[in-house]
């Protein structure tokens, strides 16, 4: 294969692949603005696991631990 | 749940860290200072023999303050912020408690292995990867260790959601094994060398010539990706919502800018290598993955701005509010100016100037110190249950410490594009108009002002110290740990 058919492949190669990211990143940017906006799932509620951060203070989405189970 | 009334958060990993940020900090920064004022008066190289030369202390600043100070900064705000936000004590594991302060022991003893060796002379010569293989060993163990506290802890979360700040700093540490193990594949010659001269504090690269670069190059803006800018903008969302009371403003829009910076990142290295010997196209995408990381940084940077919406006086009444805001600031200023040096017409000129140190330092010293010490603060009241010591002498540190960077950066943009247009100027004839040396004597004013802005910065970095040390011993006892501003006298 020659150089530049090399170079050809590699350029296709280039600009396909960034316009795959692309597409992925803003189809995912597009998704969550979407979920939020419907009410699907509320991304902006997390900030609170900053502000609400004590020990004894309800987690805002409770995970199940062994531990706890045996208290 | 279990109720954790009678459980609380355990700081005293914390606490070690912190002690080992102030520590480094000022080795690293003197040291810098010391550097910059050799450049300025080359007669200060000569003051303790070999031990004192530009060359044996520059790779030790640049250790110090990446791998000692921010580092430390880094693991002392993990320790606390992980705690936090996953709501889980380590007092609730003895093997992560364990885990957690050999990891900090092993941490400590290789830092300072790191200041004997390197003052003894013993490099591979790869800019901020000078370690020589033994200690390339020991990091490698810490590194993993600090991975098994971070991922024991996220599994004994009572929090299912893993806040963004848990996400930056779980990047930072998969990045840098990545990172660190490929560019430090090193060959020990002792084993190989017959009997050939050779000592067990020397090794050779397994890659050679442009691989060589290529790799260190990579793995050399990773680390400014992942040590100086990830985990800070972890401690930066953790925080500054937290000292203001404010929510994030865009909790989505930090996922997103999380997403894009992990993904342009580890692209943009080969800017390093401009006009260099790598393929022409690695230049061109170094310098386009360069311009387009404005726009995961500025992401986060405009969302930090934007979380002090209708909250702005907080900035006239608490100094460490203004460091944040500070840091956010210059952390726009150097992603921005960052990229315009990685465009190949503005790097023809940039290269190899003193611009390039005057960016660098915009982003440590404003950037990564500010946080870093920003979230030392904060955390201080907590640790110690006492008010911070003095709110004056915070102000004051800070706004020294902020004329002290600009005073380095406004040098050294000009040092730097004067340099740069100098190398470049030719006569009708095609012949240089100037020779280095002529160079030299235009930028001493401006090396001069360099190390009296850094001078600043140290001098502020003391009273931080001092500030922290009267607060754990003397500053008055607080009976309930505060919500939000931290309380200073």
């Amino acid at each position: 294969m020659s150089q530049e058919t090399l170079f050809t492949i590699a350029g296709y190669g280039k600009f396909f692949i960034t316009l795959f990211i692309f597409i992925m990143f803003y189809g995912y940017a597009y998704s969550i603005y979407k979920r939020q906006k419907t009410g699907e799932k509320d991304f902006e509620k997390y900030s609170n696991l900053v502000l609400n951060d004590s020990l004894d203070s309800t987690p805002l989405e409770p995970r199940y631990r062994k531990q706890d189970k045996n208290d | 749940m279990q109720s954790n009334a009678q459980l609380e958060y355990d700081y005293s990993v914390v606490k070690l860290f912190t002690f080992a940020t102030i520590l480094f900090g000022i080795i690293g920064m003197t040291i810098g200072v010391i550097i910059a004022f050799q450049l300025a008066f080359p007669e200060l190289s000569n003051l303790a023999g070999e031990y004192g030369t530009f060359s044996r202390l520059r790779p030790l600043h640049t250790n110090g303050v990446a791998f000692g100070f921010t580092l430390s900064g880094i693991f002392a705000t993990w320790y606390y912020v992980g705690q936090r936000t996953l709501k889980m004590s380590l007092k609730e594991s003895k093997f992560l408690m364990r885990v957690a302060k050999l990891h900090f022991w092993l941490y400590f003893i290789t830092i300072l292995l790191a200041v004997v060796t390197l003052i003894s002379g013993y490099t591979t010569s790869k800019e901020y990867a000078e370690l020589e293989w033994p200690l390339d060993l020991l990091v490698v163990v810490w590194w993993v260790l600090w991975g098994v506290a971070m991922f024991g802890m996220i599994g004994m979360r009572r929090e299912r959601a893993i806040y963004v700040s848990i996400w930056y700093y779980m990047s930072s540490f998969l990045a840098i094994a990545m990172l660190y193990i490929f560019n430090n594949m090193e060959v020990p010659t002792i084993f190989w060398s017959g009997d050939a001269p050779s000592s067990i504090m020397h090794s050779i690269s397994m890659y050679s010539g442009t691989n060589d670069a290529l790799v260190q190059w990579w793995y050399g803006h990773n680390a400014v990706a992942f040590v100086f800018t990830t985990p800070i903008i972890g401690i930066i969302y953790y925080f500054l919502p937290k000292e203001s009371g404010q929510p994030v403003f865009s909790y989505k829009l930090s996922v997103l800018a999380f997403w894009g910076l992990m993904f342009v990142y580890l692209w943009a290295g080969g800017h390093h290598l401009l006009y260099s010997t790598v393929p022409d196209w690695m230049q061109t995408m170094g310098s386009a993955m360069s311009v387009v990381l404005i726009l995961p940084s500025w992401g986060s940077a405009i969302n930090m701005l934007l979380t002090m919406k209708g909250e702005w006086q907080q900035l006239q009444t608490s100094p460490l509010i203004k460091f944040m805001i500070l840091a956010s600031t210059f952390y726009m200023l150097s992603t921005i100016e960052g990229p315009i040096q990685a465009i190949k017409s503005v790097n023809a000129i940039a290269h190899f100037t003193d611009w390039i140190p005057g960016h660098v330092h915009d982003g440590t010293l404003g950037w990564v110190g500010f946080m870093i010490i920003a979230g030392l603060y904060h955390m201080a009241p907590r640790m110690y249950k006492r008010e911070i010591y003095s709110k004056k002498l915070m102000d004051t540190q800070f706004w020294l410490q902020t004329t002290g960077i600009v005073l380095y950066f406004t040098s050294m943009w000009i040092a730097g594009i004067t340099q740069g247009m100098m190398w470049r100027a030719y006569d009708d004839y095609g012949s240089l108009l100037y020779s280095f040396i002529d160079t030299v004597e235009v930028l001493h004013p401006y090396y001069t002002l360099r190390g009296i802005g850094g001078l600043f910065y140290l001098t502020g970095f003391f009273m931080f110290a001092f500030n922290m040390y009267k607060t754990a011993t003397s500053g008055r006892v607080l009976d309930k740990e505060p919500a939000n501003a931290s309380p200073m006298a």
